[in-house]
């Protein structure tokens, strides 16, 4: 597949102003994002500035924060504990069971993740506001659509945020947390004020990068999820935002549906917003080490030995009926070596029915501490390099086509549950995954066929409250004994360093 | 044109800013015949892979460390002595030998967000010279690189180390033994998919 060539330079091009000072040998990781914004007096050195906006992004899809929040609290995604394995002072095992709290290493990191970025647009804004430049405007506007996506997955995981939109803020700010409708305000509002300076095009010169396109499907993701933020329903908001994105005839679905997470899949028909990783100009998708197995490294000679972690659940993987294409998605069965030779697990337990030879199996035999080493269908979906290094090429879809037609499908539902259009969507998703069409649409399906389709790719909690399943009892998880888990605790050491924060409530 | 611009850019950065003050410091290290290997926690330069792997696993089993930032690094959390907790993670380089020849570090305050003004990395960047200085004796040379911010470099011998504040939040610093030619970067082949 095509990679964009435009936005490889982009992104070199930061790399090269960071690492280049070769006449000194003062050459490595001296780029100081916060120095010299003097330099900035033309278009092309603001887009190069705009990058750093855009490289908080890369910690996304490794497993300090957002993925791990929004994947290890639903029922798609475990991290068992096997044995000193993944115990962490048991973070993992309270993100599945729903009993996590302030102290939590991925509640505070990924509060981080988010406040970082944010904090990187308003000081962009801040810098490119003094400077008069040919398409400052776009430029602005999309820092400000850039902003609204870390505000929306704010307004999704912490929901009482503070909004902060100035970069020089006096040094006694202290700010309070704003409500839960005003983010989502302040989200919708800073799209819909800016979406029309944004890009139409959707082509290289505007791939990994907040368009117009990206910012009208952050836009369907809010008005989708309006009820959970706000308690007020915005399906035809929804529907509207959806649709524009269908009918843009700009995007498809790919007849392969694992050619969306190839290692070459910049440029994929259904990429609406993506981070173009690199495992050198662009690390941090680290999903290989995440769920693969230590000698799993023999089957793609990576150069690092993984990690043994991330894995399914298997009432989730049996959820994909066994001609469902995307059920390749999972790692199951006898691994073997790149040459073919099955390989074994010296570190085998003895209590584990498969003996030594490597087989992944869908069954957990517990949450922790003594999972089995080899227990746990493993994330499969996203092709794994051979000779692959710990970070990933692949690129990571944040927003994808396949979604908008589903949000497109589901909003029509939710206005009208016998919609023929909604189903014909839907069934559009299953026919490319070769399952047969559903006859009729229900929350059940509707929801489960978002999760074949969406896996792995940080949706499914968002879409497991608005459907109104986070709270139900699954695998090794008791129902939860109140909703306030559905939004995570503020951070101790934010509320340590802020006397006008305040918790969540019940926490 | 656009790209032409943007190279044009790079390459502007890449080569400006020779500053003469650091290469005497510089020279005067490496002339001085004086080895540095000692870099912290007891991990020292031209120490391999597996004796890294060791230490790190006997430190973690005593509690003195544990796992980093996306398990990509080691972490080290500093809870005394600074205005915030601070946490440390590192992982070395290492020579196509399999020895350490350089470590990255970032440190943080734990506590950081944009408002907290006490907790940005001007403040850190303070405490974390005053840390490296308390940790090797060293005396860090401030240089003011055009249109590129400012770098603390010290120069022990053959070990280097350079602090800077990569952005808001993180304080950078990295120790480099400047006897060692660094690997060729894969960066040419990595770079296209």
């Amino acid at each position: 597949m095509k990679k964009h060539i435009p936005l490889r330079l982009f992104f070199v091009t930061l790399l090269l102003a960071g690492f280049g000072q070769a006449c000194t040998d003062l050459e490595e990781e001296l780029y100081s994002s916060i120095d010299g914004d003097s330099f900035l007096s033309s278009e092309a050195e603001l887009i190069a500035a705009l990058g750093a906006a855009y490289t908080n992004l890369y910690p996304l899809a490794g497993n300090g924060n957002i993925y791990s929040l929004q994947e290890v609290t639903s029922d798609e995604i475990v991290v068992p504990t096997r044995g000193n394995d993944w115990n962490d002072g048991g973070n993992w095992r309270r993100l599945h069971l729903h009993t996590y709290g302030p102290e939590d290493d991925r509640i505070r990191d990924s509060w981080n993740f988010l406040f970082q970025g944010i904090n990187t647009c308003n000081r962009l804004v801040f810098q490119f506001e003094k400077v008069e430049v040919e398409n400052k405007a776009a430029i602005l506007s999309e820092l400000k659509a850039l902003r609204a996506l870390f505000y929306w997955w704010a307004l999704d995981t912490y929901g009482r945020v503070p909004i902060i939109t100035q970069f020089d803020v006096p040094a006694d700010f202290a700010p309070p947390n704003n409500t839960r409708q005003e983010v989502y305000d302040f989200c919708i509002n800073e799209l819909e004020s800016n979406i029309g300076n944004l890009s139409k095009s959707n082509d290289a010169t505007t791939y990994g990068r907040m368009n117009y396109w990206a910012a009208k499907m952050l836009l369907a993701k809010l008005y989708l999820n309006s009820e959970v933020y706000t308690g007020k329903t915005e399906w035809p908001a929804a529907r509207d935002a959806a649709k524009e994105i269908y009918e843009s005839g700009l995007f498809d679905l790919e007849p392969d549906y694992f050619s969306n997470f190839a290692v070459n899949n910049g440029g994929s028909a259904e990429a609406i917003l993506a981070i173009p990783y690199d495992k050198v100009f662009a690390p941090g998708f680290n999903l290989a080490q995440m769920t693969l197995h230590y000698g799993s490294q023999n089957t793609y000679n990576l150069q690092e030995q993984p990690w043994n972690g991330f894995c399914t659940l298997e009432e989730f993987y049996n959820s994909y009926e066994d001609n469902d294409a995307r059920k390749g998605s999972f790692l199951v069965g006898q691994q073997f070596s790149s040459t073919g030779e099955p390989i074994l697990d010296d570190g085998a337990e003895p209590t584990d029915p498969d003996g030594p030879p490597l087989n992944f199996t869908p069954e957990i035999n517990e949450l922790g501490p003594n999972a089995l080493r080899q227990a746990g269908a493993r994330i499969g979906k996203f092709e794994y390099e051979l000779g692959g290094t710990q970070h990933m090429s692949n690129d990571f879809p944040i927003f994808r086509y396949a979604d908008a037609v589903l949000m497109y499908a589901e909003a029509l539902w939710r206005i009208n549950p016998n919609d023929g259009q909604a189903l014909m969507l839907v069934n559009m998703i299953r026919e490319r995954a070769q399952v047969d069409p559903f006859a009729e649409l229900t929350a059940e399906n509707l929801l489960a066929e978002r999760g074949r389709e969406l896996f792995s790719e940080i949706h499914r909690r968002t879409d497991q409250i608005r459907f109104g399943t986070y709270n139900d009892a699954w695998w090794e998880k008791p129902a939860d004994p109140s909703d306030h888990v559905n939004i995570f605790p503020i951070p101790q050491n934010q509320l340590d360093n802020n006397q006008n924060l305040t918790q969540n409530p019940n926490y | 044109m656009k790209h032409l611009v943007i190279i044009a850019l790079a390459a502007a950065f890449a080569f400006s800013g020779c500053k003469s003050d650091y290469e005497r410091l510089l020279d005067a290290g490496l002339s001085s015949g004086v080895r540095q290997d000692s870099i912290f926690l007891g991990i020292t330069f031209g120490m391999s892979r597996k004796d890294f792997y060791s230490h790190c696993w006997e430190m973690n089993r005593d509690s003195i460390i544990r796992q980093g930032k996306d398990n990509t690094a080691v972490l080290y959390v500093i809870d005394k002595g600074m205005r915030d907790v601070v946490d440390m993670n590192f992982y070395p380089n290492f020579t196509a030998e399999g020895r350490i020849y350089e470590m990255p570090v970032t440190f943080e305050y734990r506590g950081w967000a944009p408002w907290n003004k006490e907790l940005q990395s001007d403040s850190l960047l303070v405490e974390v010279i005053g840390l490296l200085e308390q940790w090797h004796g060293s005396k860090f040379l401030r240089l003011e690189r055009a249109g590129r911010g400012i770098v603390h470099v010290a120069v022990d011998g053959n070990r280097r180390i350079l602090v800077h504040p990569q952005n808001e939040r993180f304080v950078r610093v990295l120790y480099t033994d400047m006897t060692v030619e660094p690997p060729k970067p894969a960066a040419a082949e990595a770079g296209e998919k």
